[in-house]
């Protein structure tokens, strides 16, 4: 039995629809939009008015304390961040080293943190409608923590496209790239933060490409390998971990060196509810090719950036931790992990030893208790 | 008369089937598939003079469609809203014999509940390339995403599909993609 069958039987499918005639229906649909746009325009055209009439007096009330809703494009000299530290709980035993990144949801938006030492500190809002669902699906905070990426809905592309905004930390310097899709694919660093990588739509042309953050300058990104999922590379280049497609399926797990030999190949499965709705991802592997963290896939309302497993090629086994949820952010040097803790109310970050001894925790203050990990600096 | 409006009208005639099929297969829901095209149709009418002129009106109305339907998740949410209960398993007498209406029954309730389990953005890879027959490159076009992202929704829609129908993904998938 090959893919006819499933051709075949779509098309069986397919025949149960009542063909009826939509030609009156949709020039009717047409002639209400239309007039609905006429409507549209002239209130627009009003409001903006009387936006402009108080726009002054709203900004100066706010003295400053925020950036304003809508940064100019240009890239600008850039002022000291406001950053504004906020009450945290008292960390419990050794705090994590390093400095890691979260958005939470506000009323107004999305609001961009970071923790150091327990601390929380407020960076940026992006001021949107809690509507905008690309946003939550695509903020991104670069490696070395200098950078943030997300992509704004456009309404005119029907929520698939949108503006990316690429901008520093505090939102100053911000640029925008139009129609880059929020819903497919992910927005990802490259691992020394000087690239973002991109999917857009050009002119009805699917394009990946790589955009640097400080000149804005867009280049074609390497194609992406075909006939394997695409890989993931410890954070020495050592190893990388991808999974073969057959028959268009994902296969195996498989672990080669830098220089393109197989390591290992192995036949991965968990028959639990985390990935009975569309199989298994490779999310990281540690500098010693041993270690690969396990997640679910993304599917398009939502995304998986972080595993939910450490598996050991060598043994088959799962690493355990002393943990309770624990998210596998990512592998750190020195055969150590970064996990984050998550509950109802609270949560910590942890660095652990891949024997699953916790080294270190921070307790996420109040403010990110529902807050989403973005990003994290060493 | 306005020939304008005689060729629009021709134009949904001859395409109105196809699209209610496909659309048929994106959404599991007849009254939904009629609110997609109906919608894809609209905004073709509305732009009918330009498309006219380019010859572009088949490709605009399915590119409409398809990014309609992959949009909907976010107001509708009608695939992860439509509960499934799946059919017993299907019997190995599929095609011809005593068992062959009642099992192709089957097969449809199992591969239409399936597709509703699959994302909106999985779905339409699967449509494209398995009910249009559309090349990757094609589909690439209709979604306005990369062909290495087509590979990798095609492969994820599969592999899915296999999990929340493993009677399908007997059929389909043990053979390998053509």
């Amino acid at each position: 039995m090959t893919f006819d069958q499933l051709r075949s039987d779509l098309a069986d499918l397919a025949q149960e629809v009542s063909i009826v005639d939509l030609r009156d229906r949709s020039i009717a649909t047409s002639r209400r939009t239309a007039i609905r746009r006429a409507v549209g325009a002239s209130v627009a055209a009003v409001a903006l008015i009387a936006t402009a009439a108080v726009g002054i007096m709203l900004r100066g009330t706010q003295n400053g304390a925020l950036p304003p809703a809508n940064p100019t494009p240009t890239v600008a000299t850039s002022p000291t961040p406001s950053v504004t530290a906020a009450p945290s709980a008292a960390p419990v035993g050794t705090t994590v080293d390093g400095t890691a990144y979260y958005f939470a949801t506000t009323s107004a938006g999305f609001r961009v943190y970071s923790m150091t030492g327990g601390k929380a500190s407020r960076h940026y809002d992006v001021r949107v409608s809690n509507d905008a669902k690309c946003v939550p699906n695509s903020l991104i905070v670069s490696p070395d923590g200098r950078w943030l990426a997300w992509v704004e809905d456009s309404t005119q592309t029907g929520d698939i496209f949108g503006t990316l905004s690429l901008a520093r930390i505090d939102g100053t310097g911000r640029r925008k790239i139009d129609n880059v899709v929020c819903n497919f694919n992910e927005l990802s660093w490259t691992v020394d933060s000087k690239r973002l990588l991109i999917h857009r739509n050009v002119q009805n042309r699917g394009l990946t490409q790589l955009v640097d953050p400080a000149s804005g300058k867009l280049d074609p990104a390497p194609e992406e390998p075909v006939g394997e999922t695409q890989s993931v590379w410890s954070t020495n280049r050592a190893y990388r971990a991808f999974r073969p497609i057959e028959g268009g399926v994902p296969t195996a797990l498989v672990i080669e060196d830098s220089g393109g030999r197989l390591v290992r190949r192995v036949d991965y499965s968990r028959d639990d509810d985390s990935f009975t709705t569309c199989g298994y991802t490779v999310k990281g592997i540690s500098d010693d090719g041993r270690y690969v963290s396990i997640g679910g896939c993304a599917t398009d309302p939502s995304r998986i950036m972080y595993g939910q497993f450490v598996f050991d090629t060598t043994t088959g086994r799962h690493v355990t931790f002393s943990i309770d949820h624990a998210q596998v952010v990512g592998f750190l040097p020195g055969g150590r992990v970064l996990l984050r803790e998550r509950s109802q109310t609270t949560g910590a970050l942890a660095v652990a030893t891949l024997s699953g001894q916790v080294l270190a925790r921070s307790v996420e203050p109040a403010e990110l208790a529902g807050a989403v990990l973005v990003g994290y600096r060493p | 008369v306005d020939p304008s409006a005689d060729e629009y009208d021709a134009f949904v005639r001859a395409r109105t089937t196809a699209l209610l099929r496909s659309a048929y297969l994106l959404t599991g829901d007849q009254h939904l598939a009629e609110d997609l095209v109906q919608t894809a149709l609209a905004r073709t009418h509305r732009a009918w003079r330009r498309l006219h002129e380019t010859g572009n009106a088949e490709a605009y109305t399915r590119k409409v469609m398809y990014h309609a339907q992959v949009s909907w998740w976010r107001k509708r949410r009608v695939a992860e809203s439509m509960p499934g209960v799946m059919p017993e398993r299907l019997g190995g007498d599929r095609y011809g014999g005593e068992a062959d209406l009642s099992n192709r029954a089957a097969v449809r309730m199992t591969l239409r509940q399936a597709l509703l389990r699959l994302t909106p953005s999985q779905r339409a890879v699967l449509v494209l390339r398995f009910f249009e027959d559309r090349s990757e490159t094609e589909t690439s076009d209709v979604l306005g995403v990369s062909v290495g992202t087509v590979k990798s929704q095609t492969s994820r829609a599969l592999e899915r599909l296999r999990k929340v129908a493993p009677e399908l993904a007997d059929l389909y998938v043990a053979g390998g993609a053509r």
